[in-house]
This record gives structure tokens, C-alpha cells and sequence, in this order.
């Protein structure tokens, strides 16, 4: 591997420190809306989602706008006393570092979030994670950024490029965690 | 010689996410189960992410728990 890689890891365990330092750690929140909403609705349920989150301190790294989905299985959710059935559902996900003890407060509003079907919240790391649908999640961040304004529109796409030179990487964007465990 | 065969190892995947339905279900059996580092030649440490990520992708229903 060239020296510009070398780079990068250093660059990447720089701020991990800073970041263990600081007490960030790096979340994502998967959901399901029910599919009852119509598209408006979908796109004003999400970004009420996360202004939630915004408003706990959470900085946002990626996301996914919730698309229509087929569910593998029936899920069922009791509003008041009423069992709904669903087969289908929109699932978006977002990505967000913030303090650990922020977290619980943001499940505990998520949780009480009435057009959610279905939520995790997993730890993970601030790169891109995913390989094979990456076509679609990159034209999704285009489109919120394009919205929103975010800073990662190219990041998506290059993150997974082993051979990306050092000098032409953004700022946050590609960072490759240091196996040292 | 034996050459690599883990897929993750080849593919330079270090972290396995639950979102990626199109990877993770190349080792689910049809019937949804997760096949075994035997016969998928996975690595140890990706065979527990692999695992794990396809809890995730289950209780999320991207994947089936039990498929017909």
C-alpha cells in the first residue's frame, strides 16, 4: 500500500481518539414508518425524526430517505387498543454520532414516535458500511443533499475505493478504522 | 497453496451492515438459516459480524426468520 494510505489511518485514529475523548460515539437509527403515510407525510415524519435527534446534540453523517419496502414477515403494531397488520413498510435509516448518554433519551422519544413500525439502534463507525446496494444509497444522499445540504454527497461513492489518494479525500469522509483492538 | 476464500476478506469488506440485504443473504440457506463457516469459508471474525448482521437484518424483516 502506498504511503497516502498510511495516511489515512492516521488520519482516522486522530480523531477516534478525539472522539473517545470527547465521549462521541457514532449511532445509527434503522426504521419503519407505516405505510398508511403518503409520500408528503413520510418526508415531514423524517425530518421531525431528526430534529429529535438534532435536538439531543446529534450531528448527522449519512442517511437514507424512507423508501417503500416489502417486509419479510408481518409486523403488527397496537395503537389504542387496535392490532394493525402490515406487510409492507417505508424504511430510511440515519446515521449520527452524539453523546452516549444522549442516546437513551432519543430511544425513549423514538420509542413514543406513533408512525414507527419498527426502530433499531445499532453502534457503528462513522465510514460507509454498506457494499452491495450502493447505487441506490448514493442517489438517496444525493437527493437529501441536494435538500439538506449535507457535506457527504461524494463520500457514499469513495469511501469503499481502497486506492483513494490521501490528498483528495474530504475532511470526514473516508475512514478507515485501525484493526488495533 | 490455498488461496483466500473468505468473501469478506477478498472483497476488503471490513464492516458488515445489516442494510446490506444483497450480501448478507448469499449465506442464508433457503429456508433463512445462516449457513455455517464450513461450508461459507468466512473468516471467524467476519462469520460473528456476519452473524450479527443478519439478527439485525431479520428483526428489521429484511430478512425471513423461517422461509418456505
Amino acid at each position: 500500500m502506498p504511503i497516502s494510505c498510511d495516511n489515512v489511518y492516521a488520519m482516522s485514529t486522530k480523531t477516534e481518539q478525539h472522539e473517545r475523548q470527547e465521549g462521541i460515539q457514532v449511532y445509527e437509527l434503522g426504521f419503519h414508518f407505516v405505510p398508511t403515510l403518503s409520500e408528503d407525510e413520510v418526508v415531514v415524519q423524517f425530518s421531525h425524526l431528526k430534529s429529535l435527534i438534532e435536538k439531543k446534540g446529534g450531528t448527522f453523517i449519512s442517511e437514507e430517505t424512507p423508501l417503500m419496502t416489502k417486509l419479510a414477515y408481518e409486523i403488527s403494531k397496537t395503537v389504542k387498543a387496535t392490532k394493525k397488520r402490515y406487510t409492507s413498510a417505508f424504511f430510511g435509516w440515519v446515521k449520527f454520532s452524539v453523546n452516549p448518554e444522549a442516546i437513551a433519551p432519543i430511544e425513549k422519544e423514538v420509542k413514543a414516535f406513533e408512525s414507527i413500525l419498527r426502530y433499531i439502534i445499532i453502534t457503528t463507525v462513522r465510514e460507509n458500511t454498506l457494499v452491495g446496494s450502493r447505487e441506490a444509497v448514493s442517489a438517496a444522499t444525493l437527493a437529501a443533499s441536494k435538500k439538506g445540504g449535507s457535506k457527504e454527497a461524494g463520500s457514499e461513492a469513495e469511501a469503499s475505493v481502497e486506492t483513494t489518494p490521501a490528498d483528495e479525500t474530504p475532511v470526514t469522509s473516508v475512514e478507515e478504522t485501525p484493526i488495533a483492538e | 497453496m490455498i488461496t483466500k476464500q473468505c468473501y469478506f476478506s477478498q472483497n476488503n469488506i471490513k464492516h458488515i451492515d445489516y442494510k446490506d440485504v444483497d450480501v448478507i443473504s448469499k449465506f442464508i440457506n433457503p429456508h433463512g438459516r445462516i449457513i455455517g463457516r464450513k461450508r461459507s469459508g468466512v473468516t471467524a471474525k467476519s462469520q460473528r459480524q456476519l452473524a450479527t448482521a443478519i439478527k439485525r437484518a431479520r428483526f428489521m424483516a429484511l430478512l425471513p426468520y423461517v422461509a418456505n
